[in-house]
Parts: structure tokens; C-alpha cells; sequence
């Protein structure tokens, strides 16, 4: 590894360290509040609404407008083009009008000279609202019968009758509550006016959509607005919409006022504001053989999305993709609903949806091996998708049959027969601390359900000393995208990282851009940034055919741009900057832009069938936890990780990937509660209430290692996407907590646990389990 | 020369050392905290704010007080921390570690260990790695526990912590612990600059008690004041609560508040006394004083231990402040003070509602005083809560029990969590007073925790659990299960 760095040169140098890394450590890497501001910027903050639902009846600012330091007031009626921001679909407004529907809902908003002054001032306002009764739960909102968007139900209508004709039936019923995606930056957007439009800097995973949403706001051509994002503090999908309306109010003031305005929530603001992972109601009745093979199963999954749709259709239709996990079903049911409800509305995070579709399967699994005596982990590879039984309950063949394998490796790596033994006999030795194990697969499919969105563009500059730079659609969280394709560009033209950059995301550089989501984003982005390498190398290869008149095969490797004869013979090689100087002079079009569009996809939605999912990404975990049966704390002992990455592009970014993504998993299992109050206010507004993981919470004794499997289908250089399917290894923590207090019936029935499992949570499942232990 | 607008009525000048400079800022509100300081004024915004409450860490920075010629350092959150605070002190954020081109050891080995990935919380990480580094004994505190213990005030949302703590591992112990150490001339422009101090009236900084009750006896007429120690709580007034005040009383610099004596076996601490004085003071003898010592660990993160005070802690009045319990337990006297004179107060009469004390508006608490148990480990308590490490109780219980062979002789029961005070549990005192261990009747303990007790049901924890809680750790204890 090339250890040189340079503070001239923020990046770093070698291929797998994220290419900001020394830019982090230094403090140098700017986000978006760090951004200096002119003289007389101005700052945002809004008045919200006290009201779960109701109509505004009067909205008094005068003594917001006489606060110290306000320059500017806006509502609704204020705002020149469309009061929406809702993505994908309508249903939020920038301001509410006439009506608010949850708690935290901006009415109105102020610009002031300091942000501090911003945020006294829009707590003057008085607000007079004529209350209605508000949906607060997902039990309530399926009576009220109140939905975002209509409902789905794929799969076999006889499904009942399946059921009933399997030797062995068995319910499970989950609610699983949601996760705040705490990223450490919170949200924040610059508004720069210019004479001919105006430049928009923002902490968002959806360059093309805030450009849109600010057009149409400010009612201009989308040409007139620049969007640019070069990194942003964490995203985990919290940045996919909900960065829009900040960008979209700091706009607004822009042109009014012809000023810079700065927007930044500050944390509390950001908790209630922002959307977070959808609650889930789950149940699902499972028909299986007496060995446990699946033969028919029901799922019904109803997720509590708020108050207005965002990302809530694409979501539940995830989970409805997931609910199958890893396990071939032959005959499913499948419904999916979106409740309304009076609450922030719900939105993307790391997996969007396929968590909960995945764990309230994971559960079933565990109360169907309960319900025949048998291990879990016996049942659950009875069931895996294999060669003969390899259709989704969506009709999707899987392909790459690598869940059974990387199970048995993982098996075998954390000797789990040998540790599961030795537990049982720890625990009847103990009956104070409780351990408990479980190891679940993962499967994930890669690929927009929305089909249009699996599209990128790459734009790559040659320059002629020899650096290049490439752009691309694609977005900067922390994932490592940036590294990812730089490694690209850098191996295609044979050149060390250090001699690419990956330039600031810009809608004016790159067009129409799908959001970095859904994990695709180095698939995309890569391939199109590889797609327009490609034509650059042709143009190279041509015009060097053309000086030395005869046809000529270039080859980049190790900085030198060599070119053979048909024999093989080298007739030329010289450095890439050298060979670009030359083409230049040679008036060579010496950049070049690469489109790429995932081929072969596309479902039927209403029927609930066809190949969503280019491919899938696998993996498994196995954890072991050990719990205080007093009180029902607990932790985490070991964890063991086999995942598929296919060729990884950067192993040190995929490793992290995999880390990071599972404590994140464990955290929303575990510590990470939301709560709500009677009135539909959150609870859960600040790091002192909502608990993410520390250092401490980590398994000390943690394990992770690559399967070692290319992907089947020909991605970018065959590796596979991995931003989200590692969150969902930790389910095997919940599981695991789950198992260690069944110990305490013996074995015998497995108690509910709720999600996330604090340990209150896990003290009431012990409870219960010494009920059913004396019911026995 | 140059010449600046006139000066507000709540600014103050600040005289310190930033890394390796001197600095002098005239005009800076006496509401800022250190992490806009240093964001604002100085345009170093390699610190960040992740969360403005103490609670995230990524506005880490170092301070020194700059007493002798090998300072000690110690980490604090910038953002609840005002910028007065830093007169006469040097502060160490990001930008001053790399030397020219050389990353510290500590940024170099978070970069080869992939400890970055959004980067936002990494100069606060790098900056808690940085203070262990320059613990004197950190050779042999680099164990990953130790280095977990470290980092237990920064949040992570994106690693998983790995490879941070490994990067501490590798590098902690490479570091130049005098790297930062101020030269003569810097420390000597320093002195200089002190005394050209303009504003010092809005950031009271006395040295003497006698002008600390002096300040709270005449207060400004018409002038807002907060009165903070180590402003870990009552700094959120500002950041959190958008209140400005006019005027800032600090007690930090009075010698007197900052001592812990123990004489004619009793224990005199002084309120400004710092969790993290009391941590080295338990530390001391770590197996008597082990369960104290847990405790302390487990005390906010170690950027609040810094500047927490046990006066804070008690003076704040929270139901969930942890002291409280523990030295009801304990039956600690408080010493209040003012002009007037002295006096000295039951903790059991201290906390009159909630957030309130019976202290006066001029008086403040000099210092804590208790009967040093002739056994600590006669002296229990048990943290619960939702996440193990810097989380706010539950329930804290603590214990101090005295056995006459397997006869309880002596015993007091203090709460935290559970209702709008700390209390003292004195119907069960009474109820297990003389029983035997062996034969106590625990359906009646159950009996009279349900009637009285009526706990809290919030966002922590359920009435339900709390309860639970409360019996099963009396029964922990009492059993020594």
C-alpha cells in the first residue's frame, strides 16, 4: 500500500482507501454548513405544526417578523410556482396550507441573520389550528381504512386452501418499529442567487430531484438551477427526499431577496422533521411438510408510512420482494399495504423495506422449527433455494445459487454445531446468564423496482498532462462510491488512482441523475464512467492507428499507453499524459460521456411478477449473545460474517460496508427505540432519548470474510452491490437474544420479542418465557 | 489601527492559544460556545457539530490549562462549552495534528485502518484518539477495551467502530506527547494579552469564593446570568433551549471548589470537582471502589466527565442525575454558601421539586461532605439502561448496607429515575431493617415497591420495568446473586 500523502492533494493514493480519507482526518473535507458564506447571508429556520391534524385556521406572525434579526417571512401563499416537494409522487407541501397533518409540519418559515436568531424567532408565532382526530397507529389506520396509496396482493388466491392442506401450520405476528437514520451530518442546504439562475449546494442523495422540486417551487426552467453535492455526512437514504424542501426554502429566500441563505437543522429539528424507517405490522402463516419444507405461505405486511406517500409504494413493494428471504416458497400470498398515518412521513433507509420484509420471515422460520422440535438452522437450509427449487414467489429464477454453499462455509468457519452444543449445556449450568446463538441468511435483490431509475450517465475529461477526471450521476455518503469509480477509471487506463479524480456531483455536469440508492450506485455509476473510458480509449487507439498508419490494439497498464500490431509487435508506447498532449494536438474530442441502463429487468407490478432484480447479493451471519436474566440486558459475544460481494472493487470500502451496515442492522434490532406520544408528538428527538450503537456495543469478538463467488451476470468487473444487504446480517443478534431467552422453557416454545429488543424488551420475553416454562 | 465596532453588552474578549498560535478575539458574544468560536471567528471548521448536546462527540476538541511546563491535556465537547472558558488556556482542534505533510500517527493510522468513511465524525474521533494518546500512561492503555473506553463519547454511524478502535490500538501509543506543548514566546504573549482582557464582567471567571458570593449577592439589574461549573447541562439552556444570557458566572477557576479532602474519616468534595477528579479518586482503590468506579466509567463519556462537576450534577436537580442516589445513599451534607455565611444541608432536604433546590438565589454549593463507609463495598450501585455506555438511567439504584452476620444493622435505599426527585427509599429501609437475609419476605419488598413507588412511564423506560427494576436489583444485591 502506498502510504504517501500530500496535503496539496487531499485524496489518497491507494485504490481501496476512501479516497477522502485524508481529507476526514484533517478536518479539510467540507460539508455543506462548512462552506464559507458571504457577508450578508441569511439563515432559515420554520415554525411547525403543534397539531397532528387539523386545519390552520390563523397563522399570526407579527411578532415574528418584529424578532431580532428576521429580514423575511414565508408562507404558503408566498411561494411562486408549486407548493410540492413530494418525490415520485405528490402529497407534501413545501408550507402547509389549509390543512396539517402531523406533528413538526413547517406552516411557515424565516430568514434571519444568524441561525440562532432564525430559530427564536419562528417560536413567536401563534397558530391557531381547528383540531380533527388524528390516524397515529397502523391498527387505527387499517379500520380507518386509510391508505397513501392503494394496496397490493401478488401471488396465489388459493392460498388458504394450501394452508390448510399442510401437515404442519404455523402463525407468527411482528410489529417492528422503525429506525432514525441519525446520519452525523444533519441535513443542510446553500442557496447562492447568480444573474442567471441560481446555485444550489445540498447534502442530498437526489441532485436531479431537489433541481426539479427547486424549478418547480420557484416556477423556472430547470436549467436556471444548479445542484451540487460533493460529499455528504452520512445518508442511509434520510438524504434520498428529505433534503429537498431545505434546499427548496433556502431557494425561495434566494431569489427574493437576492442574498445567500443557509439552512441547517439542528439535530432535534432534524429528528422531528425528517422521515425515518417505516413500523411494519407483520403477519405470516407458514404450511409446511413434517421436515419442515415449506409448502405454502401467507404474508400480510402493513407499514405505517406517514402522511403522505414519499418512497412509501416502493418500499412496501421491497418488502413484499423480501418476505421470501432466502427460502423457496412454492406457493405464496403476498400482500402489501400502505397506511396513512398522522406522523412524519416515512421514508427510504438502508434495505427500504426489505428489513422488515426479511425479519418477520426470519421470525416465522424460528417459530416453524419451534413448532416441529427442530433446530432453526436444520429448517432453514431444508428450505434454501437449490437447484430445482430456484423460483421467487415473484417468478424470478435465482441464478446464482450461493446461499446453500456460503451457509455451509459459515457453518463450518464459526463451528456453530460445536458452540450451539456447548451453549445448551452453559445455560442449564446458569440460571442467571442466559446465552443464546443464531446464524441467518441474506439475500438481496439489486436493482430500482421503479425499472427507469436503473439508468447513469459518466462524463470522463482527458486532460493533457495526463490527470483525469471523471463526473458522474452518482452521489458521495461515506459509501465509497467516489473511491469505487475513480479505481475504475484509474484500472482502465492503467494509471495510479492519484492520476483521477472524481469530481463534485452537478446536475449541470451530469443530467437527470437517479438517486445513489438502492445500492446500485457503483453499477450505475461505474459502469457508465467505465462505458465512457472505453470510448476514450477507441478514440486513442484510432488515432494512433491513423499516425502510424496501420491498424494498432492499445493496451494501458502500469502509466504507459502501449499499441501492438497485429502480430504483437510494440510499435509505440509512451506515457498516458504524452499520448493525450499528442491526441490533443491531433484534435482529438478528448472527453467522453458513458450511459449505462441494467438490461433485462422490468415487473409487472399489479400481478406481481416478472425479474425486478438484475441479480442477488448473499450473506449470512451468525451471532452469539449472552443475557442477564435479571434485568434483560445483554450483549453481543461473537459475530461471524460470510458475504457475497462478489469481485469486490475495493475491499477496504466492502469491509466496511459490511461492518458498518451490520452494527447499524443491530442497532435499530436493539437499543434504537422510537417513541410517540398519545398526542402523535415523537419523543425520540435528540441522542440523550434514541441510543445508536457505540464502540462498546460491537461484538468484541467479530469475523468477517468475503465469499469468494464473482457475479453470474457481467456487472462492473463482476462485482456486486453492497451498500444495503449487509444490514440485514444483523438480524441474526435478534434472533440469537430470541433463542437465549427461549432457554429458559428448555427449548420447548419461543417467546415474542419485540423490535427493537431493549433490554426492557428482552425482560418481558423472559418473562414470558418462565410463564410458558410453568404452563409446561 | 484597526478599529472595531463598539462592544455589545454581552461580548467578551478571548485570549488563548489555538494549536501552536496565539489568539486574541475581541467581540465575541458571551453566548458563544468553543466549537462556533473556532468555526466562526477563527474559520477553522474542522470541528464539527453532529448533534450540539454533548451527546455525539464529533465537535471534540483538546483543552490545557497551561499550569507547568509539561501541561496536561484533556478532551471536551466544543459545542457545550463556552467560548470564555478557553481565556488563558490552549485548545487543540483538527487542523493543528499534522505537521506540515505528516499526518499524527493517529490520523495516519485511521486512514490505513479505513476508520473514515462519511468523515463527519472522524476529526471528532481522531481528536478523543489524540487525548488518549497523551494520557502519561497510555503505553500500557492501549488495549481494545481501553480504547473503546475512549471513544465511548464519539458516535459512529457509519464503520461499525472496528477498524477506529484498531486504529487507536495501532497508534495511540506513537504519538509525541509533547507535540503540542506551547513555546515560551506563544505562553509568554499569552500572559500579556490577559491582562488587556476587555469584557471580563459578562464572563465572571472569579478565582476566590469570596467574589463568587460577592457576584451573586449584587447582581446586574436587568442582566440575564447563568451560573455554570462545567456547563455540561446548563449550557444546553443556550445551545439547546435558545436562551442568551448576559452574563456568564464561571466557578471553575476557585481552587477551594476543586479539591477533595479527606480527614477524621469523612470526605469534603468540592462542588466544581470534576467526574473525572472523582474517577482518579475511586481509581485509586480500584477494588474497594469498584462499584463506584463502574459507575464512573459509565458517567456521560469522558468529554463530559472532563468538565461535569458533582456540584453540577447535584445543582441541576435532574431526576436523573446519578450522584444523587449515591449520595443519598451515602447521606451526604451539602454545604451551601453566600456572603451570609455557611450552612449545611441534608441531602435529604436538598431537592425541594423538579430541577429545583432550596438553595438561595445568592448561594451557591461549596462542597459535598460525607462519612467515608468503613467498607465501599458495603455501598452498591446499579445502572440501568438502554444502551450500556453514555445513556441516561432508567433506574439507578444505589445501596449502602450494613450486615450484623446475615442480619441487616444498617440500611439506606436511594433511587434515581423514578419519579420528579432522587429518592430516598425509606419505607423499605424500615421494612428490612433487623430482618435476616436468608428469610426475608420478598413478596412483601414486592408489595410495598408496587405501593410505594409510582414510577415513570417515558421514552427511557416503562413504569412497568422500572419497578421490576428496582425489586430485582434489591434482590441482586441483598442475595448476592
Amino acid at each position: 500500500m502506498n502510504k504517501k500523502h500530500g496535503s496539496s492533494n487531499n485524496q489518497t493514493s491507494a485504490p481501496d482507501v476512501h479516497e477522502s480519507a485524508v481529507a476526514h482526518v484533517t478536518g479539510r473535507a467540507l460539508y455543506v454548513d462548512d462552506i464559507p458564506l458571504p457577508e450578508n447571508a441569511l439563515h432559515v429556520a420554520v415554525g411547525v405544526s403543534s397539531c397532528a391534524k387539523g386545519r390552520l385556521e390563523k397563522i399570526t406572525l407579527t411578532d415574528v417578523w418584529s424578532s431580532e434579526g428576521v429580514v423575511d417571512v414565508l408562507t404558503a401563499a408566498d411561494i411562486p410556482g408549486v407548493n410540492e416537494v413530494g418525490a415520485v409522487l405528490p402529497g407534501e407541501p413545501l408550507l402547509a396550507d389549509d390543512l396539517v397533518e402531523y406533528i413538526g409540519q413547517p406552516i411557515f418559515a424565516v430568514a434571519a441573520r444568524t441561525k440562532e436568531l432564525a430559530r427564536v424567532a419562528v417560536q413567536r408565532a401563534q397558530v391557531d389550528y381547528h383540531a380533527l382526530e388524528p390516524t397515529l397507529e397502523i391498527e387505527q389506520a387499517l379500520e380507518e381504512e386509510a391508505f397513501v396509496t392503494p394496496g397490493r396482493v401478488w401471488g396465489d388466491a388459493s392460498i388458504q386452501d394450501h394452508l390448510s392442506a399442510a401437515p404442519v401450520a404455523s402463525h407468527s405476528q411482528l410489529y417492528i418499529r422503525g429506525q432514525e437514520h441519525f446520519y452525523l451530518e444533519p441535513q443542510a442546504a446553500f442557496a447562492m442567487p447568480r444573474d442567471d439562475g441560481i446555485s444550489i449546494m445540498t447534502s442530498s442523495q437526489h441532485l436531479a430531484e431537489v433541481q426539479k422540486i427547486i424549478a418547480e417551487v420557484l416556477n423556472q426552467p430547470m436549467h436556471r438551477v444548479s445542484v451540487e453535492c460533493r460529499r455528504m455526512g452520512g445518508a442511509f437514504g434520510g438524504k434520498e427526499t428529505q433534503a429537498a424542501p431545505l434546499a427548496a426554502l433556502c431557494a425561495l429566500f434566494a431569489q427574493r431577496l437576492g442574498r445567500a441563505v443557509k439552512y441547517r437543522y439542528a439535530r432535534k429539528e432534524d429528528m422531528v422533521q425528517t422521515g425515518k424507517r417505516h413500523d411494519f405490522s407483520a403477519g405470516i402463516r407458514l404450511g409446511a411438510d413434517e421436515d419442515g419444507v415449506l409448502q405454502a405461505a401467507d404474508f400480510h405486511l402493513a407499514a405505517k408510512c406517514g402522511f403522505s406517500p414519499d418512497l412509501s409504494d416502493g418500499i412496501v413493494d421491497r418488502a413484499m420482494l423480501h418476505a421470501d428471504n432466502a427460502y423457496f416458497i412454492p406457493r405464496a400470498r403476498i400482500t402489501g399495504l400502505r397506511m396513512k398515518t398522522n406522523t412524519v412521513s416515512n421514508t427510504a433507509f438502508r434495505g427500504f423495506g426489505g428489513p422488515q420484509g426479511m425479519l418477520a420471515m426470519e421470525a416465522a422460520m424460528d417459530d416453524l422449527a419451534y413448532r416441529l422440535g427442530e433446530e432453526p438452522l436444520v429448517v432453514r437450509q431444508r428450505n434454501f433455494y437449490r437447484e430445482g427449487h430456484d423460483l421467487t414467489p415473484y417468478k424470478q429464477q435465482v441464478k446464482q445459487l450461493c446461499i446453500g454453499p456460503l451457509v455451509e462455509d459459515l457453518v463450518s468457519g464459526s463451528e456453530y454445531w460445536a458452540r450451539r452444543a456447548a451453549i445448551k449445556k452453559h445455560n442449564q449450568g446458569n440460571p442467571r446468564w442466559r446465552k443464546g446463538i443464531s446464524l441467518n441468511p441474506v439475500k438481496f435483490g439489486i436493482s430500482f423496482t421503479l425499472k427507469h431509475l436503473n439508468q447513469a450517465s459518466a462524463l470522463v475529461h482527458l486532460y493533457t498532462d495526463g490527470s483525469i477526471e471523471v463526473a458522474h450521476g452518482g452521489t458521495e455518503m461515506g459509501q465509497g462510491l467516489y473511491t469505487k469509480v475513480r479505481a475504475i477509471v484509474a484500472r482502465a487506463f492503467g494509471v495510479p488512482v492519484s492520476c483521477v479524480l472524481n469530481a463534485a456531483t452537478r446536475t449541470d455536469k451530469i443530467p437527470n441523475a437517479s438517486p445513489t440508492a438502492a445500492s446500485s450506485g457503483a453499477d450505475l455509476n461505474g459502469m457508465a464512467a467505465l462505458t465512457a473510458c472505453e470510448t476514450l480509449k477507441e478514440r486513442l487507439q484510432a488515432f494512433v492507428s491513423e499516425q502510424l498508419g496501420v491498424s494498432v490494439k492499445a493496451s494501458f497498464a502500469q502509466g504507459e499507453a502501449c499499441f501492438y500490431d497485429d502480430q504483437g509487435t510494440l510499435l509505440k508506447s509512451l506515457p498516458l499524459g504524452e499520448l493525450v498532449s499528442e491526441a490533443y494536438v491531433g484534435r482529438v474530442h478528448l472527453s467522453a460521456t458513458g450511459f449505462y441502463s441494467t438490461p433485462d429487468i422490468g415487473m409487472d407490478k399489479d400481478v406481481g411478477e416478472g425479474r425486478p432484480f438484475y441479480y442477488f447479493a448473499n450473506g449470512a451471519a451468525v451471532s452469539e449473545v449472552e443475557v442477564d436474566t435479571q434485568t434483560g440486558q445483554y450483549h453481543v459475544l461473537r459475530t461471524d460474517i460470510l458475504h457475497d460481494v462478489g469481485n469486490s472493487l475495493a475491499s477496504g470500502i466492502d469491509m466496511g460496508q459490511i461492518e458498518g451496515g451490520f452494527v447499524q442492522g443491530m442497532g435499530w434490532l436493539t437499543t434504537e427505540e422510537l417513541s410517540w406520544d398519545d398526542s402523535g408528538k415523537i419523543m425520540s428527538n435528540a441522542p440523550s432519548n434514541y441510543k445508536i450503537p457505540t464502540a462498546h456495543d460491537v461484538p468484541k469478538d467479530f469475523r468477517v470474510g468475503f465469499f469468494d463467488s464473482e457475479n453470474l451476470e457481467p456487472t462492473v468487473h463482476r462485482s456486486k452491490a453492497v451498500g444495503e444487504p449487509p444490514f440485514m446480517l444483523a438480524i441474526s443478534v435478534w434472533c440469537a437474544l430470541r433463542d437465549a431467552c427461549a432457554s429458559l422453557t428448555d427449548y420447548r416454545t419461543l417467546p415474542p420479542l419485540a423490535v427493537p429488543a431493549t433490554a426492557e424488551q428482552v425482560f418481558h420475553c423472559l418473562q414470558r418465557a418462565k410463564k410458558a416454562d410453568v404452563s409446561n | 489601527m484597526k478599529q472595531g465596532p463598539p462592544l455589545q453588552e454581552s461580548d467578551i474578549s478571548i485570549s488563548c492559544v489555538v494549536n501552536d498560535s496565539l489568539v486574541q478575539v475581541d467581540q465575541v458574544d458571551v453566548n458563544t460556545s468553543v466549537l462556533y468560536f473556532l468555526r466562526d471567528h477563527l474559520n477553522l471548521r474542522g470541528t464539527k457539530e453532529g448533534c450540539g448536546s454533548g451527546d455525539c462527540g464529533a465537535c471534540t476538541v483538546i483543552l490545557s490549562d497551561l499550569e507547568g511546563d509539561d501541561p496536561s491535556y484533556y478532551a471536551i465537547n466544543s459545542c457545550i462549552a463556552p467560548a470564555g472558558v478557553l481565556n488563558g488556556k490552549q485548545v487543540i482542534s483538527v487542523e493543528g495534528l499534522a505537521i506540515g505533510e505528516t499526518l499524527h500517527p493517529v490520523q495516519q493510522a485511521m486512514v490505513d485502518c479505513h476508520g473514515s468513511q462519511c468523515g463527519f465524525c472522524t476529526p471528532g474521533f481522531v481528536m478523543a484518539l489524540v487525548d488518549h494518546s497523551l494520557k502519561p500512561d497510555v503505553s500500557s492503555q492501549c488495549g481494545y477495551a481501553d480504547v473503546v473506553s475512549a471513544i465511548s463519547g464519539n458516535l459512529c454511524r457509519c464503520t461499525g467502530y472496528r477498524p477506529i478502535v484498531k486504529a487507536g490500538m495501532d497508534a495511540c501509543a506513537r504519538a509525541n506527547p509533547k507535540q503540542f506543548v506551547p513555546t515560551d514566546d506563544v505562553r509568554a504573549g499569552l500572559l500579556s494579552g490577559l491582562k488587556e482582557e476587555r469584557g471580563e464582567q459578562n464572563y465572571l471567571a472569579p478565582d476566590t469564593e469570596l467574589e463568587l458570593a460577592q457576584a451573586l449577592a449584587n447582581p446586574l439589574p436587568g442582566r440575564s446570568r447563568l451560573l455554570l461549573a462545567g456547563g455540561t447541562d446548563a449550557w444546553l439552556e443556550v445551545t439547546q433551549n435558545l436562551r442568551s444570557f448576559d452574563q456568564v458566572i464561571d466557578l471553575s477557576k476557585i481552587k477551594s471548589l476543586t479539591q477533595i479532602d479527606e480527614s477524621h474519616g469523612r470526605l469534603a468534595i468540592g462542588s466544581a470537582t470534576t467526574q473525572t477528579q472523582l474517577l482518579e479518586y475511586f481509581d485509586q482503590d480500584p477494588s474497594a471502589c469498584a462499584h463506584i468506579s463502574a459507575f464512573l466509567h459509565r458517567f456521560g463519556s469522558k468529554q463530559v466527565r472532563n468538565r461535569a462537576t458533582l456540584g453540577g450534577n447535584l445543582c441541576s436537580a435532574s431526576p436523573v442525575g446519578d450522584w444523587s442516589p449515591l449520595l443519598l445513599a451515602l447521606d451526604a451534607e451539602l454545604v451551601a454558601a453566600s456572603l451570609k455565611g455557611r450552612r449545611t444541608i441534608s441531602i435529604r432536604d436538598f431537592f425541594t421539586g423538579y430541577r429545583k433546590t432550596c438553595l438561595g438565589a445568592d448561594e451557591y454549593l461549596a462542597s459535598i461532605e460525607f462519612e467515608l463507609p468503613a467498607d465501599w463495598r458495603a455501598v452498591q450501585v446499579h445502572k440501568v439502561t438502554k444502551r450500556f455506555e453514555d445513556d441516561i438511567s432508567s433506574v439507578f439504584l444505589a445501596l449502602n448496607l450494613h450486615l450484623d452476620g446475615l442480619k441487616i444493622s444498617g440500611l439506606r435505599i436511594a433511587l434515581g429515575g423514578m419519579a420528579e426527585t432522587p429518592i430516598r427509599f425509606f419505607e423499605l429501609e424500615d421494612f428490612l431493617q433487623g430482618q435476616r437475609i436468608e428469610s426475608l419476605d420478598w413478596a412483601g419488598v414486592k408489595n410495598l415497591i408496587r405501593s410505594s413507588l409510582s414510577p415513570i412511564s417515558d421514552v427511557r423506560a416503562s413504569s412497568e420495568y422500572r419497578s421490576a427494576m428496582v425489586y430485582q436489583l434489591i434482590r441482586t444485591t441483598l442475595l448476592n446473586e
